[in-house]
């Protein structure tokens, strides 16, 4: 049986918060982090969850676009970073960029699985000039129902988000949803921060086109 | 893709340092394309605003909060039980080394000394330590004649580079130290000359040092 998706407004916070102590709403990252590690405070764990949970999934799903997956790959995430947390975490660092690290080459490893599983019989296609991955239908693209669970425009947005290429996608999401600097991109993705600049710029084009596009047919069918 | 071209990302984006962006809104103000490429990308950068956050299902969220609790329970506050251990073994190690600073120290005042009282009865250039007997500060009996006598005092030729002596029950002084073949009746006199110097210790108050040393300060000369 299918839930729907619920998105929520970036200054709201989720149902399981109730009982978190109010105090808890002050402290940094990195209080909550020490407290969990050091004193086992499950509601601090808690309190990272409430505080991080939304932007993780969502750069997870707005990658994968298909739920069942994003709900496999957050869960991974996190239990990584449960497990982890105590050897790998060094709390000079940035809690939420760790996790984020986690969570993108969780992301990007299946990306990359679901791409090799595929049977490759001619790589390159002359006719219309194009290697075999960007001819490849993205099979995790947004289904019809998941559209009807999301709202319009978010929808819309995600659909257009899932036409770029992996890459620019990346870029657009981590900058998008944690508003991570482009140093910071660049270091997650293993890349010059020009050439991360650069992917902001093409997605952006790319994304203008699209939107021209979409405009274009809205006016005809008009 | 060149720097030049990255500039409106950075600029879109509020990354520039101040003088790269007060040169660039210079470059906006004459370059018409400059701006209609940044305002157009401006548009496109805000339009993703509308993107909004996706919740996880609660049901995951529950699941992953739990097995935080497990893995906690698990693993037992394993942080606490390594940080104990590991600060019994900085002071274990702290101690040790402690000691045997502290024992390096003494045994060479002692050798010194002990060397300077050797080289003042002879030229034989033999290091000797004495060890204070148990209780002599408290019942004054030296058994000088079993110290003296050769039977009790066993000097070996076994090759060691310090003499150690030491006391047994029956407050009997050991050494061990290497000497020449000719060597040994010289060794022998300094010894026993040493030991009839020997006064028993007065004052207990000196005699509390830890190691118990036996002092040849006293000269029946």
């Amino acid at each position: 049986m299918r839930k729907g998706l619920l998105i929520i407004d970036r200054t709201m916070r989720l149902n399981n918060s109730d009982h978190i102590p109010k105090n808890y709403e002050k402290m940094k990252d990195e209080e909550l982090v020490h407290l969990f590690r050091k004193e086992d405070d499950q509601l601090a764990f808690r309190e990272l969850m409430n505080r991080h949970q939304a932007k993780v999934y969502s750069y997870i799903f707005s990658m994968i676009q298909n739920r069942e997956v994003a709900n496999d790959i957050f869960q991974e995430t996190f239990t990584k970073v449960i497990t982890k947390m105590d050897d790998t975490y060094n709390e000079q660092g940035k809690w939420i960029a760790w996790v984020m690290r986690i969570a993108h080459n969780a992301t990007i490893d299946h990306i990359r699985k679901q791409k090799r599983f595929v049977d490759v019989t001619s790589s390159y296609d002359e006719e219309s000039k194009t290697d075999f991955y960007e001819r490849l239908p993205d099979e995790d693209s947004i289904g019809q129902h998941e559209k009807l669970e999301l709202d319009e425009s978010t929808s819309s947005l995600l659909k257009h988000i899932s036409n770029l290429p992996e890459e620019q996608r990346t870029v657009v999401m981590l900058r998008h949803y944690y508003e991570m600097p482009f140093k910071e991109i660049a270091e997650l993705t293993d890349v010059s921060i020009n050439t991360a600049l650069g992917r902001m710029r093409y997605a952006l084009i790319n994304l203008r086109k699209m939107f021209d596009e979409e405009h274009e047919k809205e006016s005809k069918n008009i | 893709m060149s720097k030049k071209d990255n500039r409106s990302i950075a600029f879109i984006y509020d990354e520039m340092d101040p003088s790269e962006k007060l040169e660039f809104e210079r470059d906006l103000e004459i370059d018409n394309n400059l701006l209609i490429e940044v305002e157009s990308l401006k548009n496109v950068s805000e339009n993703l605003n509308n993107l909004k956050e996706i919740a996880p299902p609660q049901d995951i969220v529950e699941i992953i909060c739990k097995s935080a609790v497990k893995h906690k329970s698990r693993t037992g506050g394993s942080y606490k039980r390594s940080a104990f251990y590991a600060a019994a073994a900085i002071l274990l190690l702290g101690m040790t080394s402690g000691f045997f600073l502290l024992d390096g120290y003494q045994k060479n005042t002692e050798s010194n000394s002990s060397a300077d009282a050797a080289s003042a009865g002879s030229s034989s250039p033999v290091l000797t330590e004495f060890v204070h007997p148990r209780a002599t500060s408290q019942n004054n009996n030296i058994t000088t004649s079993s110290i003296t006598s050769g039977s009790a005092a066993t000097i070996s030729t076994a090759s060691t580079n310090r003499v150690s002596p030491w006391v047994d029950h029956n407050e009997v002084i050991h050494f061990h130290d290497r000497f020449g073949a000719g060597e040994s009746a010289a060794i022998d006199s300094i010894f026993r000359n040493s030991m009839q110097k020997l006064t028993p210790v007065t004052d207990p108050a000196q005699s509390k040092h830890f190691q118990r040393n036996l002092h040849l300060t006293g000269s029946r000369r």
